[in-house]
C-alpha cells in the first residue's frame, strides 16, 4: 500500500516536471527558433541606436584670413511636457521666462501641448545655456547644436548674406556657396544604458565632413573704412540709400562692398527687404554724367576726335529733337578734353551727335552695360542699354550724358576699373579660393580678363582726361594730397512717376588712384540726398576719404 | 572516461565564456571611460568656440574701428610719409632718424651680476 502510494506520487512528479519540461521546450523553441528575428530587432531597438553627426558649417574669411562668419557650439532647450507635473511646469515657466526673455504665455502653449518633444528657445549663448543648465528643471532638456555668428554684426552684410536656425544658407555667399560651406553630417552607431547615455560599441562609425571655408576677396579694414565714410555721408545728406564699391584695378578683385540701409546679420529678424538688398549689383539707376566717360571712349578709340578739338557748347541751350538741353553753367567753346572735365550735357551730345549712336552703343556694350558683369554674387541684373533701332530722336542727346539707360554700380566699377587697367576688362569677384580644415586648396578663382574694350593707348588719354576732372573740373572734392587721382562725377535726376523729378536726384562718383599707376578704383553712389545733391558734393568727399585711408593701409604711394 | 572527456570540454568552454564575458565587459567600461572623456572634450570645445567668438568680436574691424575711430578721436591711419623705415647695416650701430646713437646697453657690474640686474645672457651659436 505504502509502495503504491509512493509509485504514484513519483509518476505525477515525474509527470509534471515531463510536462512543464515539454512547455519549457516548446517556448524555447518558439522563441529560438520561430521568434528569434523579431526579439533580436526588439532588442537593438531598445539599446542601439544610430545618432547623427553634425559637420561644422565652414568659415567665412577675408583676404587676410580674418574670420568674417563662423560657427560655435551652442545648446537649445527643448522640454518633454509628458514626463512633467503641473508643478514642474509652473517652476519651469517662472525661471524660464526670466532667463530666456519669453513670455510666461509662450511658455505655458508649449509646455501645455500633449507632446514627448517640444523646442523652448534654439540656439543659446553658452553663458546662458550654463545658467538654465544650473537651475536642474524636471524636463527641461538642452540638444547641442552649432550657431553661426558674424564678429563684424552688420559689416560685409550684402556680400556675406546669412544662414538660417539649421544652418542653411539663406542670403548671399552664405547661400551661393551653401554647398562648399554646409558640409556633409556622420553617424554613429551607439549602445544606450538604462539612464539614456550613448555608449560608441558599435563598428559602425562615419564622421561627419565639416564644411570647406571660404576666403574672400574682400579686405576686413577697408570694408571697414568703406562702410564708415558712406554711413556717414548716407546720414549727413539725409539720403534714401548708397552703395560704395572699392576693387582691385589690375584683378577685378572686389575689397569692400556696402550699400545703405543695411541690416545687422547677428539679428536678421528684425531687417527688412529694402535693407538686405544689395543695391550695388541688383538695383538700376540712370548714372547721369559718369557715363559721359564711354562717349568719350568711342570718340577717342575711334579717333573721330582728340583732345584739342573744339565743341562749340551753344551757352548752355541746345535742340535735340523736340528736347531742350542746358549746361548747369553756360559754356561757349570747349575743348573735347574740356567738354568732359567741365561735364558739359551740351558739348557730349554734340559729340554723341557727330559720331553717332551705334558707336555710343557700341561702347556701351564694349564696357558691358545692359550685360552683367558675371560677378560671383547672386541677384545681380543686367541693366538696360537699348539698341540704336529702338531709340528715339532725342535719344542720341540723353545716352550719350546717362540717360535713357540704366546702370548697376558694379557696371560702372568695372568700366572705370578696365580704363585704370589700360583698357583690359576684369571680372570682378569676390571669392579667392575654397580651403579644407588641413588648409589644402579645394576650388581657387583667379582673376579673368573678360575683353579688352579699348587701346591701352585710348585708356591713358581717358586717364588724363579724368584726371582733369579732378584737378579742375566738378571732382575737385575727391583730390588727395600727394597722389593723382582720375574719375568722373554724375548728378542724374530720379524718374518719378514717369518724369523726371526737379528735386531728387542719384549723386555718383566714380574714379581711380593714383592715376599713374591706379591700385584702385572705387564708385559711389548716393540715391536722393538733400539738400547738397551733387556728386562732386555728396559723393566726391566719400570717394577722397575711402581712397585716402585705403592707400596709406596698403602702403601705396605716388611714386610707386 | 568519457564524463572526464565531457568535463574537461565544459570546462574550457566555461572559460571561454568567462573569458569572453570579461572582454565586453572591459569594452564597457572603457566606453564609459571614453564617454567621460568626450563630454570634457566637449566641454573644451564649447569653452574654447565661446572664448573664440568673444575674442573675434573684440579684434573685429568693427569694433576696433568703433573704439579707435569713433567721432571725437583723432586717430587716423598712419600716413605713408610720416613712416619712418629703419634700415640696420650689418655691423655699424643703428642710426635714429633724429641722428640720435642708439642707448648702448647698461654695463654690467659684479654687484648687477650678484643680483641678477646685469645684462642678459645670450645664447651664441659656436664658431
Amino acid at each position: 500500500m505504502q509502495n503504491r502510494k509512493h509509485a504514484l506520487r513519483f509518476s505525477v512528479v515525474t509527470l509534471t516536471l515531463i510536462v512543464f519540461l515539454f512547455i519549457f521546450s516548446i517556448r524555447l523553441i518558439l522563441i529560438q527558433v520561430f521568434r528569434s528575428s523579431d526579439l533580436t530587432l526588439l532588442a537593438e531597438r531598445q539599446h542601439d541606436y544610430f545618432v547623427e553627426l553634425e559637420p561644422v558649417r565652414g568659415t567665412v574669411y577675408d583676404r587676410n584670413l580674418q574670420p568674417l562668419a563662423f560657427n560655435v557650439p551652442v545648446y537649445s532647450v527643448f522640454a518633454n511636457p509628458k514626463s512633467m507635473s503641473e508643478e514642474d511646469k509652473r517652476e519651469a515657466i517662472s525661471h524660464l521666462s526670466q532667463l530666456l526673455e519669453l513670455s510666461p504665455q509662450y511658455i505655458a502653449a508649449r509646455l501645455n501641448r500633449d507632446k514627448y518633444f517640444v523646442w523652448i528657445k534654439r540656439k543659446l549663448p553658452i553663458d546662458l545655456s550654463d545658467e538654465v543648465k544650473k537651475l536642474n528643471l524636471t524636463g527641461i532638456h538642452f540638444q547641442r547644436e552649432s550657431k553661426r555668428y558674424y564678429p563684424n554684426g552688420s559689416l560685409a552684410a550684402h556680400i556675406i548674406g546669412f544662414a538660417g536656425t539649421d544652418n542653411e544658407g539663406l542670403e548671399g555667399l552664405e547661400l551661393n556657396y551653401n554647398k562648399y560651406l554646409k558640409g556633409k553630417e556622420g553617424k554613429m552607431q551607439v549602445l544606450r544604458d538604462a539612464r539614456q547615455r550613448n555608449l560608441q560599441v558599435g563598428e559602425s562609425f562615419v564622421p561627419p565632413q565639416d564644411g570647406f571655408h571660404l576666403v574672400l576677396t574682400i579686405d576686413e579694414t577697408i570694408q571697414y573704412i568703406a562702410e564708415r565714410s558712406l554711413d556717414q555721408a548716407y546720414q549727413k545728406h539725409n539720403a534714401k540709400a548708397a552703395s560704395i564699391i572699392v576693387m582691385d584695378v589690375k584683378t577685378g578683385e572686389i575689397l569692400a562692398l556696402a550699400n545703405r540701409p543695411t541690416y545687422n546679420l547677428d539679428d536678421v529678424s528684425k531687417s527688412d527687404l529694402e535693407s538686405r538688398t544689395n543695391r550695388a549689383i541688383s538695383y538700376v539707376y540712370e548714372p547721369g554724367s559718369v557715363f559721359k566717360v564711354i562717349t568719350a571712349a568711342a570718340a577717342l578709340e575711334e579717333d573721330l576726335f582728340n583732345e584739342k578739338d573744339k565743341v562749340f557748347c551753344e551757352n548752355g541751350n541746345y535742340r535735340v529733337a523736340n528736347h531742350i538741353l542746358t549746361d548747369h553753367h553756360p559754356y561757349g567753346t570747349l575743348s573735347f578734353r574740356e567738354v568732359f572735365i567741365f561735364s558739359s550735357n551740351i558739348g557730349v551730345a554734340k559729340i554723341a551727335q557727330k559720331i553717332g549712336g551705334k558707336l555710343v552703343y557700341k561702347y556701351g556694350r564694349r564696357f558691358r552695360f545692359g550685360i552683367s558683369t558675371g560677378i560671383d554674387l547672386k541677384g545681380e541684373v543686367n541693366g538696360w542699354l537699348k539698341e540704336p533701332s529702338q531709340w528715339s530722336k532725342t535719344t542720341i542727346g540723353a545716352i550719350p550724358i546717362g540717360y535713357e539707360v540704366t546702370v548697376t554700380p558694379i557696371q560702372l566699377v568695372s568700366a572705370i576699373s578696365s580704363i585704370a587697367n589700360q583698357g583690359v576688362y576684369m571680372r570682378p569677384f569676390v571669392v579667392k579660393y575654397v580651403k579644407d580644415n588641413q588648409d589644402q586648396v579645394i576650388k581657387s578663382y583667379e582673376p579673368q580678363v573678360v575683353d579688352r574694350v579699348i587701346s591701352a593707348g585710348t585708356a591713358e588719354r581717358l586717364k588724363d582726361i579724368l584726371k582733369g576732372v579732378v584737378e579742375s573740373g566738378t571732382g575737385k572734392r575727391a583730390q588727395i594730397n600727394d597722389v593723382e587721382v582720375a574719375g568722373k562725377t554724375g548728378t542724374a535726376r530720379k524718374v518719378i512717376d514717369g518724369q523726371y523729378s526737379k528735386g531728387k536726384y542719384y549723386a555718383s562718383f566714380m574714379g581711380f588712384a593714383p592715376a599713374n599707376n591706379p591700385r584702385l578704383a572705387m564708385v559711389v553712389v548716393v540715391d536722393e540726398p538733400h539738400p547738397s545733391y551733387f556728386g562732386g558734393t555728396v559723393s566726391a568727399p566719400v570717394f577722397q576719404e575711402v581712397m585716402t585711408n585705403a592707400l596709406k593701409y596698403l602702403k601705396v604711394t605716388d611714386q610707386e | 572516461m568519457q564524463l572526464c572527456k565531457f568535463l574537461k570540454l565544459m570546462s574550457v568552454i566555461t572559460v571561454l565564456a568567462l573569458a569572453y564575458i570579461h572582454m565586453q565587459m572591459q569594452i564597457i567600461d572603457l566606453a564609459y571611460t571614453g564617454n567621460l572623456k568626450e563630454q570634457q572634450i566637449k566641454k573644451l570645445i564649447e569653452e574654447n568656440g565661446n572664448a573664440k567668438y568673444k575674442i573675434l568680436m573684440l579684434k573685429s574691424a568693427n569694433h576696433l574701428g568703433i573704439a579707435m575711430l569713433g567721432e571725437n578721436s583723432d586717430m587716423q591711419f598712419a600716413d605713408t610719409n610720416d613712416v619712418v623705415q629703419i634700415v640696420a647695416v650689418d655691423g655699424h650701430p643703428m642710426v635714429s632718424p633724429l641722428g640720435e646713437q642708439p642707448k648702448l646697453a647698461k654695463k654690467s657690474t659684479p654687484f648687477l651680476g650678484l643680483m641678477s640686474f646685469g645684462v642678459e645672457a645670450e645664447a651664441k651659436t659656436s664658431e
